[in-house]
Order: C-alpha cells, then sequence, then structure tokens
C-alpha cells in the first residue's frame, strides 16, 4: 500500500497497482522513496481524492469491460465543474496519468468545440 | 414527368429535365412537380471523394482503407446529389439543344470572361465581418488577452463583447482605465499569473502592424474542418470571438485555460481539436494565437482548403504557419501556376488541386520536378493545353514521382476527343493501386489494360506469378462501355477490389461494342471485387444499357458474391427478378444504388430481411414503381443509414411510418414523393437521428406538416443540419418561424421557389443567432431563388449584423435581383467573403467552378 499526501494534508492509501498508474509515482517507486509516504505539494485533497477515483477504476482487469469504462469516464468527466477540471488536468500533467490527462484535455477540446 | 412506362422502350422513358420542367425565367409558377433527377452524374458527384477520401495515414497500406474510401465516396456522393437533381435542370435550362457538356463550357468560359479574377474573395469571413475595418484604438484592445476576457465578465451578451469596446465603454485619452476585471496592460507592475506574463509581453511589441495581424487572422480564421468526424462537408466558420452560441460558461473555459493552464499542457489540448475550432480559439487571444501558431499549427500534417477558393496571397499566410503539412487539399479556382508552384515540395506526400481552372499542363511539369515524393495526386483541370502538350507533360510528371500510388486525373469538359490520356500508359508507374481517368476513350483504356497485361503476364511467367500491377481501384468515364473492355479489365487486373465504369456515349453503341451479359460474366475473374458501378448516362436518357436484361443481372449476381457497394444506372430493361437476385446473393451488401430502373418495384425487396441486412445505404432515383411497401421492407435492416428516394413519386405517407422505427437513418431523401402532413406528424415523432431532409416538391406538405415535424417530441428538430424544402408551395413564414425556433443546429438551407415566403421570414432567420440560448449553430448557406414575396426589405436584413455565420446565398430571380450590383454593393461591401448568387445554383453553386463573386471595392 502506497501513501499518498496532499498538499493541505489529507493522505490517501491505495493500492501500489493503482498507484503505478502514475508514472511519477511508480518511478519514486523504483526509486525507493516511498516510506513515509509520498508528499504532493501540487495537489489538493479533494483533486487527489477525485484521481485516485478514476485510478481505481482503471486498473487493470478490475474496472470492467472497455464499453463500461467508457461509460463511466463519460459520467465521470461530465460531472465536474470547470476549476476541478482544470486542476484535474494540472495534477495529471504532475503525475503524469496519461490515460486521465487524455481524457481531460479532450473535455477542454470537446468545451470549446 | 415519370410515368410509369412498364414496358422498355427507351424513348418513352423520362424525357431529360431540361426539356419539360426547367424553371421559368420569369416569377411564375414554379413547374407542376419535381421530375426525375438527371443521372448524368456531375464530376462532383464522382470526384469529390477522391479528395475526401485519400486523407489517410500514409503508413497504412491502401488496401484495407479501401473501405473506408468507399465509405466517404457515398457520403459525400450523397450530399452532392440532393443538390445536383435541380442543377440539371438549371443548366438544361440554359441551352437545351447542346450536348451536356458543351453546356457546362459555355457556362464556364462565359464565367471567366466576365469576372475579375484578382480580386475576389468569394468567401464570408466572420472574423472580419464582425471586426471588420475597426478603427485602431478598437483594435487594440482587442487583441489584449485578459483585458479583453475581464471585460467579456461584465457583459452577459456574447455578441456585445465586441461591441462592448467601444469608445463609451473605455475613453480613449491614452489610459486604461481599471474596471472590474481588467487590468493595467502596459507596465503592469504586479503582474497576475506567470502564464499570463509569459505569453503577453508589452503590447506595443507584441502587436504586429494592424494589416498584417488582420491578414494573418484572415489566413488562419479562413481555415476551415477537417472532415473528421461529420459527413457534412460544408464550411463552417467561426466568429473571432468566441462562439456566441456558446454558454457564457465556456467563456471561462478560455480564461480557464490561459490563466491556470501553462502553454505545454494548452497546446495538448489545441491539438486535439480540428482546424475550424483551432481558428476560433486563435482569434480569442494573442495568448491563445501564438499557442496554436506555434504549437499546434506545425505539427499538423495534413491540411484541407478545399471549401473555399484561396488567392495566393492568402494561401500562402495560411501555410507559412503549417511547415509540417504532408497532405495538401486545395481549391485552385483563383490560384495561377506561380501559386500553385509555390506550394509544391518533397514534403508533400498527398496532393489534391482541385478546380485548377487556371492551370495549364505545365503545372504537371512542375509536380513532377518538385515532389518526388508524392505519394497520391489528384488532378482537376480544365481542357487548356493541346493532347500532345498534356501528354508530354503527363509524361514527365509520371516519370518525376515514381512512387505514386494514386492517380486521379480528370479533365473537364471534353469527351469525344479524349486523346489527353493516350500515352499515359507507357510512363504510369508499377506502385500504381488506385487509378482514375476522365475522360478515356474505349479504345485507349483498352490498350492500357493490355498494357498491364502485358507486364503483368510476361513477369508472372519470368519470374513470380504476381502481377506487376496491383491496381486494385479502377475508375474511368469513358465514352462507351463495352464487353471487350470489362474483359480487358478483368483479364488484366484480377486483383482488383473497385470498378467504378461509366460512360456517356453519343450516339447507339452497335451490338458488338456495347455491354451485355458477357461482359457482366467476365466480373467473376476479380474475385477480390467489393465495389462496383456501372453507369450509362445519356442526354435525354435515349441511351441506356439495353442488352442487359434479368439475365445478365442473375450472371452478374453468380460471378460476383462478395460485392459490398453496387451502383447500376441506366439498366432499364432490369426488372425485379434481377435486382433481388443480386440483393440476395451479395450477403454483404452494404449499399446500393440504383438509377432510373424503371421496372423495379417492391417486389425486388421482398425477402431483403432474409439476405441483406447489411444495407446501410439505398439509393432509388427515379424509380417510379417503387412505393411504401419498398420502404416497410427495407426498414427492416436496421442498420440503415441514408435512403434517398428522390423522384420516386409513389412514394406515400406510410412509408414515413416505416421510417421512424430507423434508429441510424441521418439522410432522408423524400423530394418528390407523395407525403403529407400525417407522414410528418408521424416522422416527427420519431427518434429518427436525421441530419440532411429533403422534402422538395412534396406538393402536400405545408406548415402544419413542418410545424408537426419540428416541435413534437422527436429528435429531428435537434439533429437537422442540412433541410431542403424547395418547390413547396405549402411553406410560408410559419414555417420558416418553426425552423428558426426549434432547429438549432439547422446550417443550410433551402427554400427555393417557396412563393409565399415574405420577409418576415428572412428578419427571423437573420436574428434566429440572437435568440439562441447556446448550442445552436449558424446558418451558412440559404438558398431563396426565385421566392418572389420577397421584398427589397429583407435586404436590411442581410446586413450586418445579421446572419453573421452566412457565406453562400442565393438569389436569384427575386425582386431585389434585378438591381444586381446596388445590391451587390450594399451587401459585399460589408462582408466581403459571403457569396451571392443570381444565378439559381444549388447551395454551394453547382460543382464549384462558377465564379460567383461579388466585385471588390
Amino acid at each position: 500500500m502506497i501513501v499518498l499526501k496532499s498538499s493541505d494534508g489529507e493522505t490517501f492509501e491505495i493500492e501500489e497497482a493503482v498507484a503505478l498508474q502514475s508514472q511519477t509515482i511508480a518511478h519514486m517507486v523504483e526509486d525507493d522513496c516511498v516510506e513515509n509516504g509520498i508528499p504532493l505539494a501540487n495537489v489538493t485533497g479533494e483533486i487527489l481524492a477525485k484521481i485516485i477515483e478514476y485510478c481505481k477504476k482503471h486498473v487493470e482487469g478490475g474496472g470492467g469491460s472497455e464499453e463500461e469504462l467508457k461509460i463511466w469516464d463519460k459520467e465521470f468527466i461530465e460531472n465536474i465543474d470547470q476549476s476541478t477540471l482544470f486542476n484535474l488536468i494540472l495534477a495529471a500533467n504532475y503525475l503524469n496519468i496519461k490515460t486521465l490527462l487524455d481524457l481531460t484535455c479532450q473535455r477542454v477540446a470537446d468545451m470549446i468545440s | 414527368m415519370v410515368e410509369s412506362g412498364g414496358e422498355g422502350n427507351a424513348t418513352t422513358m423520362i424525357p431529360d429535365n431540361g426539356l419539360t420542367h426547367h424553371e421559368p425565367v420569369n416569377a411564375d409558377l414554379p413547374p407542376p412537380s419535381q421530375e426525375g433527377h438527371v443521372d448524368i452524374p456531375t464530376e462532383e458527384s464522382v470526384n469529390i471523394p477522391s479528395h475526401q477520401s485519400h486523407v489517410e495515414p500514409l503508413d497504412a497500406p491502401i488496401v484495407p482503407s479501401l473501405e473506408s474510401e468507399v465509405v466517404d465516396h457515398a457520403n459525400s456522393t450523397n450530399i452532392i446529389s440532393i443538390d445536383e437533381e435541380s442543377d440539371e435542370r438549371e443548366d438544361d435550362d440554359k441551352d437545351k439543344d447542346e450536348d451536356y457538356y458543351e453546356e457546362e463550357e459555355v457556362e464556364d468560359n462565359g464565367e471567366d470572361e466576365d469576372e475579375e479574377l484578382e480580386v475576389e474573395k468569394d468567401e464570408d469571413m466572420v472574423a472580419k465581418q464582425d471586426v471588420v475595418q475597426p478603427p485602431s484604438p478598437k483594435r487594440r484592445r482587442y487583441e489584449t488577452p485578459t483585458n479583453m476576457i475581464g471585460s467579456i465578465r461584465t457583459s452577459k451578451q456574447q455578441r456585445v463583447i465586441i461591441q462592448m469596446e467601444s469608445d463609451e465603454d473605455l475613453p480613449d485619452d491614452g489610459f486604461r482605465w481599471r474596471k472590474y476585471g481588467q487590468k493595467v496592460v502596459k507596465g503592469n507592475p504586479n503582474p497576475r499569473s506567470p502564464s499570463s506574463v509569459d505569453m503577453t509581453p508589452p503590447f506595443t511589441s507584441l502587436a504586429p502592424p494592424m494589416d498584417m495581424t488582420q491578414l494573418y487572422m484572415t489566413g488562419l480564421s479562413m481555415l476551415p474542418s477537417l472532415p473528421v468526424n461529420n459527413q457534412n462537408t460544408s464550411f463552417m466558420y467561426q466568429n473571432d470571438a468566441p462562439r456566441m452560441d456558446a454558454s457564457p460558461n465556456d467563456m471561462g473555459v478560455y480564461k480557464g485555460i490561459m490563466d491556470r493552464l501553462f502553454v505545454g499542457i494548452a497546446e495538448e489540448i489545441l491539438k486535439r481539436l480540428d482546424l475550424e475550432n483551432l481558428c476560433s480559439v486563435a482569434c480569442v487571444s494573442t495568448t491563445l494565437r501564438s499557442a496554436v501558431v506555434s504549437g499546434v499549427l506545425p505539427s499538423l500534417t495534413s491540411l484541407d482548403l478545399s471549401v473555399f477558393s484561396p488567392e495566393e496571397e492568402t494561401l500562402n499566410h495560411v501555410l507559412r504557419g503549417c511547415i509540417g503539412v504532408k497532405s495538401l487539399t486545395l481549391n485552385c479556382l483563383r490560384l495561377n501556376s506561380v501559386a500553385v508552384c509555390g506550394v509544391l515540395g518533397s514534403h508533400l506526400q498527398e496532393l489534391h488541386l482541385l478546380r485548377c481552372s487556371l492551370l495549364n499542363s505545365s503545372v504537371l511539369t512542375s509536380i513532377g520536378s518538385l515532389c518526388p515524393n508524392l505519394r497520391v495526386l489528384t488532378l482537376e483541370m480544365a481542357d487548356l493545353d493541346s493532347p500532345i502538350v498534356f501528354q508530354s507533360n503527363l509524361t514527365q510528371l509520371l516519370n518525376g514521382c515514381p512512387y505514386l500510388e494514386s492517380l486521379q486525373l480528370n479533365i473537364r469538359g471534353i469527351l469525344v476527343d479524349a486523346t489527353a490520356f493516350q500515352s499515359i500508359r507507357f510512363s504510369l508507374p508499377e506502385t500504381l493501386k488506385v487509378l482514375r481517368l476522365q475522360p478515356l476513350l474505349e479504345s485507349e483504356a483498352i490498350l492500357l489494360m493490355n498494357r498491364f497485361k502485358v507486364t503483368g503476364s510476361y513477369l508472372s511467367t519470368a519470374l513470380s506469378p504476381s502481377p506487376s500491377f496491383t491496381l486494385q481501384s479502377l475508375s474511368l468515364v469513358l465514352d462507351l462501355i463495352s464487353d471487350r473492355l470489362i474483359i480487358a479489365i478483368t483479364g488484366s487486373l484480377p486483383l482488383l477490389v473497385k470498378l467504378d465504369l461509366e460512360d456517356r456515349p453519343e450516339k447507339e453503341p452497335y451490338p458488338d461494342s456495347d455491354l451485355t451479359y458477357t461482359g457482366l460474366q467476365s466480373l467473376g475473374y476479380c474475385q477480390q471485387l467489393t465495389s462496383l458501378s456501372l453507369v450509362r448516362t445519356c442526354y435525354n436518357r435515349k441511351i441506356s444499357f439495353k442488352r442487359i436484361n434479368d439475365m445478365g443481372i442473375f450472371l452478374l449476381s453468380e460471378a460476383c458474391k462478395g460485392l459490398e457497394s453496387v451502383r447500376l444506372g441506366g439498366f432499364p430493361k432490369v426488372s425485379d427478378a434481377g435486382f433481388a437476385s443480386l440483393l440476395h446473393s451479395c450477403r454483404n451488401l452494404k449499399k446500393f444504388e440504383v438509377r432510373g430502373a424503371f421496372l423495379l418495384s417492391d417486389l425486388a425487396f421482398h425477402d431483403v430481411t432474409g439476405s441483406s441486412c447489411s444495407l446501410q445505404e439505398v439509393r432509388l432515383s427515379t424509380c417510379p414503381l417503387i412505393t411504401s411497401e419498398a420502404v416497410k421492407k427495407l426498414v427492416l435492416c436496421s442498420n440503415l443509414e441514408l435512403l434517398d428516394l428522390g423522384s420516386c413519386k409513389s412514394i406515400s405517407d406510410s412509408c414515413l411510418n416505416s421510417v421512424s422505427a430507423l434508429r441510424k437513418l441521418t439522410s432522408l431523401n423524400l423530394a418528390g414523393a407523395d407525403v403529407t402532413d400525417t407522414g410528418m406528424l408521424a416522422l416527427g415523432k420519431s427518434n429518427v437521428p436525421i441530419t440532411q431532409l429533403s422534402l422538395r416538391g412534396c406538393k402536400r406538405v405545408s406548415d402544419r406538416g413542418i410545424l408537426y415535424l419540428l416541435s413534437n417530441e422527436g429528435t429531428i428538430s435537434r439533429t437537422l443540419s442540412t433541410l431542403d424544402l424547395g418547390h413547396m408551395p405549402g411553406i410560408s413564414d410559419r414555417a420558416i418561424h418553426a425552423i428558426t425556433r426549434y432547429c438549432k443546429a439547422l446550417t443550410e438551407l433551402s427554400i427555393r421557389s417557396c412563393f409565399h415566403v415574405t420577409d418576415s421570414s428572412i428578419e427571423s432567420l437573420a436574428t434566429r443567432e440572437r435568440q439562441a440560448e447556446g448550442g445552436g449553430k449558424q446558418l451558412r448557406k440559404l438558398n431563396v431563388h426565385n421566392c418572389v414575396s420577397l421584398t427589397t426589405g429583407a435586404l436590411r436584413w442581410l446586413s450586418k449584423p445579421s446572419f453573421a455565420g452566412l457565406h453562400w446565398l442565393g438569389v436569384g430571380q427575386t425582386r431585389f435581383a434585378g438591381r444586381k450590383e446596388s445590391v451587390t454593393a450594399t451587401i459585399c461591401e460589408q462582408r466581403p467573403w459571403l457569396t451571392l448568387c443570381f444565378d439559381g445554383c444549388e447551395l454551394g453553386c453547382y460543382d464549384g467552378w462558377e465564379f460567383h463573386t461579388p466585385q471588390r471595392h
């Protein structure tokens, strides 16, 4: 289990498989600096919670079929407000979660068009 | 007039539209009914797919993508075919006695000589029109990024954004007065956030001289959309402000992007937009513009500028930013050789030059020398050179591009003396997979096929079993299709996947040089054939495939069971049995098109559930025996996306009841059908996601029908984007008001010859955008040709700021058309990009070779 600490002090404990979807965290794990939990100074608790929700759903083989995942993603992304969306983008970029970044960027692109 | 001619006598078949039903020149009542659509396919209907379908990743092999080509082919064919029906009437109108092609040429030459070519820009650039020639202070304020966005917050109405920047709001005494949300531009001691400051250096150094900015933004904002996801290829403009129809929430998107996200992510987002939206984003602020220009444009590999016809200057501006372009589609109506050669280079792998009216064949030599890496080439040219010169230049082209995989050459206008491609067979590169030539003589075609065969068989006996020419798609427009031609084709090209033959014979072919069942049977040699199109068109429909009857089609269906797309035009003697056998034996049939089959009736479809449930597109044009019973059977194919029953006069309301069950139908053409308001009610209540609907000439549909269609709980009012209500005397202002109110997604509307449409309709259409609560689209093309109840009062609504997105307007034969110069002057001065057509063309002007442009002042 990996512990993530948000910028406002909240801690989240998640399984390694879920956390490894973030390349940043994956590198940290490789470099073996995760004993005391991983501080994420750029991410607030609220956003981190959302990200963890996403990652849990998308962990390999656990979330459901591709169709279900798509529907879930659609629900997920359409129910957040703009401010959260931008925060999510920045956080996904920082944590290097490609699929979430794609999803959020595409959402913004759709909002523009 | 389509009578139900039971017997197959050619001379009693549908007379050509032009002779009996042409639009009266004066404003009288329209012809009594919609008649058969002339099955002379224009170049457009056959050509446009070519440039659309070749935007494919070049690493992908050509063969698997042929499927998508076929899809695109039909999509765009369909879009055009709705329009071309009356187009044909117009042309035939002008010169009934001459040959079809000469008509076109006469028209064309007239246009060429009359218009000034260098001055007009015929497309509406919305960006310009809303910020047209602003005084400098206005312009500068507009360019300030966060300043402008901040000031938007204070106003709720989107349209007022530009107008907000008037002097009473911000008195121009040299200081930037602080308002809530605005920030000081020059020398701000406390920049708000790193990202916005980084992107906005002090104003003076950022802003280039005004005219360059305008020009550049002109160029950028003229970039039309890449036809990525949508079938509709009509050009869509954006306002240069964030979209008017966007909810106020969306303004925050731009602000959010600029304030919160840094450049890298912004580019990531922008890369996902298509060109149209990129342009509108670029117009929002300089921040975003530089993000687009530096981050996204250079990574564009494919650019499709085919929808408008740029001039050299504009073109260079546009291409300057797009340095990574490998695939280019251009409408060269106004480009001369110098301009075109300017875009050539060794980076190009795919090039489509359409409507090259000013180019002679020296451009071929240039392409050959400058683009050695070319893989895909499409050229539409006018007949400007002698055949010998053309041939030699063509040879140089082919020698210079040894890797060519797809070649499509279309010379407009000639047919009888078509020797331009005489020597092509000697220099075709062996990598060729797709070939389209128009026009070609049958004898030449046979020699070409023999050339393929000779090379093939030589290698096959000597070295390897496979032929050297692996041509997969062959499309020819000939003077005559004969048995020996087909036998030559199938003998030389056994790997053929797609065969598209069209002929336009001048006179009745002799028995030994016509198509008979032997030819059809030989098509079985091409084991991999999936797409077959045999069309014979003739002025007046006198000449058709008379020697093919049911037997021939039986043999065809036995021989080619793998067909997925079939188009048969000009087979008047084939009856239900033949067509049914085709439907039955081709299990994968997706596209079925029949034109002018006078013996085709409902019986052919009686067993359609058993066999062809994979049908996606069905076009039965000018088949007078088809009734709603056939439609009832057809709708059992639940994958049906396109249903074209143009000029099938026996279709009645019950067909609409059946159609309501289709869940995937997006295009429905009921021109000339016998539907009434009741049928409209059925359609209006259904959930059919129709985007293109044509009710042209449906005389029994009135305002009430349109109200039923749009104001009920069905989905059609939300999805409709192209609507054709031409020649319907029952349509009046009430219907137009309903359309304005309910159809938010409408972009093309044709109300030709609707005599009861008055100025108030124009008013409501014009003010439509202002009332849009969000999510509505702007009207792009409007056709009010021959709407005689319109007065000059309507002109008022054609000037700004109404009809903001309009870029094509057809106003021929209206009361103000007589004062063409003054009308042109008033409207076009304000809207230099609007195309005003006084000549009665269909939406978008026929096949695009006309120079309908306002005079530039």
